[in-house]
């Protein structure tokens, strides 16, 4: 009989478990994320600085990626606003048929943007309901800005709403009532003790609103009819251009919407760093 | 400045729960009152109803001789401190404490003043820049103090102020709330679970159960003359006799006491339960010739307790009694564990008809 052995993994080096397991972690990162990624760098800037220059430069790119920002910008807008409205209401206040709209907030996270798109059609359309009205005034919804931006906010209308939702949940009511029996009226609770609470939950809404509207495609490409240098968005030039055989133009706007990306995500990053520097602060 | 306040026949439903049931309280200008009840009797919502936090079902509040349950709570002018405290987190300690004054529109120098000044009074000056998150639970508890007096309010509300803290920094800040509280002379309502913050703190307190105020009342007389059967075994130690009643007096095995006047008219063989506290029994050892007493039974533990002892003793009729008595008189009178001994009751607290008891406690 011998001794019993000292168990065997213990006394393995513990660098090479930690490689085996961060190594699939990697590969899997560089095959879904660093790989697609770089092949598009490489594709926008394979012939050069001033190829790449000149395919962002081509009016109709231009004129797309304008469009794109416009319309991210209007839709996150509104957006933030209503949703910050919609989620107040929604965990503060009871109302008859709270829990319909709680759950219709949700549909555009269910429903393909596709048929969104063919939605707006059917109600704004020349045949639409609203459509056969507004066209009396001569307002056009339909392959044009207005239907556009209307299915943007409505693909992106969950991300502020049910990202607020979540923190003022967290958050309860018992600050505000201290607001309250402090003397502070409904404004002043808003600006001075809500909005601090919700603020993180807020941004990092925006910040998918965001995301989301500048990649949106689906539900743009059934509204907007794709009329080059009119209702042509950068994700529709993108398409555009590819099928098109044009693939340095597609892969320079892709480029560039992914730089876009990329500066919100680590500006984002950098506001979470600060805001943890400031919790942690050392006190003295 | 301080005024009286006070509540009339209030009465507070959430959809099932009636969480207050026709409560009837008035705290007079300058005066401490706590309201001691357990976990779920409706003590949260007696604040905020006070507050204006919540509208009551029925009833009337009034603030001196105005009634005030009509207005939101920012026209009340009631302080309140909530249980956790509720600082603003992304203020730090003066922005606290600044808070009500600068909704009041005072201007920087007067804020300014009024804060050096309260953070001077709490201690807290070195603490003026930190943010809530920095603080001990101690130094919490005395900004969400003084935020709520900033505004110099009428009324101070405090929900459980010293529960979530340790035992040990809460000895020390129940004297400073109480020396704080008298200085300012506010009028105060202190709502507690804990009986000894109750009865060191309170100039009166009003004991509370399932939404009813059972007794409101000094605390010594709380104590030596609990209102009903849950006063009785809410506060303070107390045993269980069953008993019956007899011609005009109650018995319990061979304890006659005389009938309370509000059992008067009960008829023959009523089953009762008797109350009587720790120190109220006297005990004699069964073999001294001058003892006389009603039950007998054997100690079966004594307990010491500094100046107090105390005496577990199991009856004949296996009823287990506890008593308390003198450390003097346990060596006096030889009454050790093991002894047998004869018991007699000085007086029962409370005498109840009830079927089923106010509470369950051992005692
Ligand atoms: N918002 C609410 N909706 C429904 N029922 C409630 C609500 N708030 C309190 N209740 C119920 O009302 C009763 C009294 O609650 P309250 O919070 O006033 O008790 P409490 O004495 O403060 O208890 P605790 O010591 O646990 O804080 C409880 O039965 C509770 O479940
Ligand atoms: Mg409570």
């Amino acid at each position: 009989m011998s001794p019993p052995r000292k168990p065997f993994v213990g006394q393995e080096p513990p660098k090479l478990t930690k490689v085996l397991m961060i190594l699939p972690v990697v590969l899997y990162f560089t095959m879904l994320i660093l790989l697609p990624l770089g092949g598009m760098f490489w594709g926008a800037f394979e012939r050069g600085w001033s190829a790449f220059i000149q395919e962002v430069l081509k009016p109709e790119a231009l004129n797309a990626l304008k469009l794109t920002i416009l319309i991210t910008v209007i839709v996150t807008l509104i957006n933030s606003v209503l949703g910050v409205i919609l989620a107040i209401f929604l965990v503060r206040h009871s109302f008859p048929g709270k829990s319909l709209i709680n759950g219709i907030i949700d549909l555009p996270f269910a429903v393909s943007p596709v048929i969104a798109g063919f939605m707006l059609i059917v109600l704004y359309g020349p045949q639409g309901i609203f459509g056969l009205f507004l066209g009396k005034f001569d307002l056009k919804v339909v392959f044009a800005l207005p239907g556009m931006i209307i299915a943007t906010l409505f693909v992106t209308l969950p991300f502020v709403v049910r990202e607020v939702s979540l923190v003022l949940q967290e958050q309860g009511t018992e600050l505000e009532d201290a607001a309250k029996t402090l003397g502070a009226g409904e404004w002043t609770i808003f600006w001075k003790v809500t909005l601090p609470g919700i603020s993180w939950g807020l941004l990092y809404g925006i910040t998918l609103t965001v995301a989301r509207a500048l990649g949106e495609f689906g539900a743009v490409l059934v509204v907007s009819g794709n009329i080059i240098n009119s209702t042509q968005t950068a994700t529709l030039h993108i398409y555009q251009a590819y099928v098109d055989y044009n693939y340095l133009g597609a892969y320079a706007i892709s480029a560039v919407l992914g730089i876009i990306s990329i500066i919100i995500l680590v500006g984002l990053e950098m506001v979470k760093k600060k805001k943890e520097g400031n919790v942690f602060e050392p006190s003295h | 400045m301080s005024r009286p306040i006070e509540v009339r026949e209030l009465t507070m439903e959430y959809s099932e729960v009636r969480a207050l049931d026709n409560v009837t309280l008035r705290v007079e200008k300058g005066e401490l009152v706590t309201v001691l009840g357990p976990s779920g009797c409706g003590k949260s919502t007696l604040l905020s109803l006070i507050s204006g936090l919540r509208k009551a079902t029925a009833g009337q509040i009034y603030l001196g001789e105005e009634r005030i349950d009509h207005l939101p709570p920012q026209q009340r002018e009631i302080g309140f401190l909530f249980q956790n405290y509720a600082l603003f987190p992304s203020m730090n300690v003066y922005e606290n404490l600044a808070f009500g004054l600068r909704i009041r529109k005072y201007s920087r120098i007067e804020i300014n003043r009024q804060v050096e000044e309260l953070l001077e009074m709490l201690g807290l000056t070195d603490q003026a820049h930190k943010k809530p998150a920095h603080l001990s639970g101690g130094q919490q508890q005395r900004v969400a103090l003084g935020r709520a007096l900033a505004p110099k309010p009428n009324v101070l509300l405090l929900d459980e102020p010293l529960s979530a803290l340790d035992v040990q920094i809460r000895q020390r800040l129940r004297e400073e709330l109480r020396n704080l509280q008298k200085n300012l002379g506010i009028t105060t309502i202190l709502v507690t679970h804990d009986q000894e913050e109750a009865f060191e703190l309170g100039d009166r307190v009003a004991v509370m159960n399932k939404g009813k105020i059972e007794q409101v009342d000094i605390p010594q007389r709380i104590y030596d003359f609990p209102a009903t059967e849950f006063v009785a075994c809410f506060v303070g130690n107390v045993n269980v006799l069953s008993g019956v009643v007899s011609s005009g007096k109650i018995y319990s095995c061979s304890l006659a006491m005389d009938i309370p006047d509000y059992l008067k008219g009960t008829l023959n063989n009523t089953p009762v339960r008797i109350y009587i506290r720790p120190e109220n029994f006297i005990l004699e050892k069964e073999t001294n010739a001058t003892a006389k007493g009603a039950m007998r039974g054997v100690i079966r533990s004594a307990v010491f307790r500094g100046a107090l002892i105390g005496l577990d003793i199991l009856l004949d009729n296996a009823e287990v009694i506890h008593a308390v008595v003198t450390k003097d008189k346990t060596s006096s009178k030889g009454l050790f564990p093991g002894e047998r001994v004869v018991v007699w009751a000085k007086a029962s607290h409370v005498v109840s008809t009830q079927t089923a008891p106010a509470c369950v406690k051992a005692g």
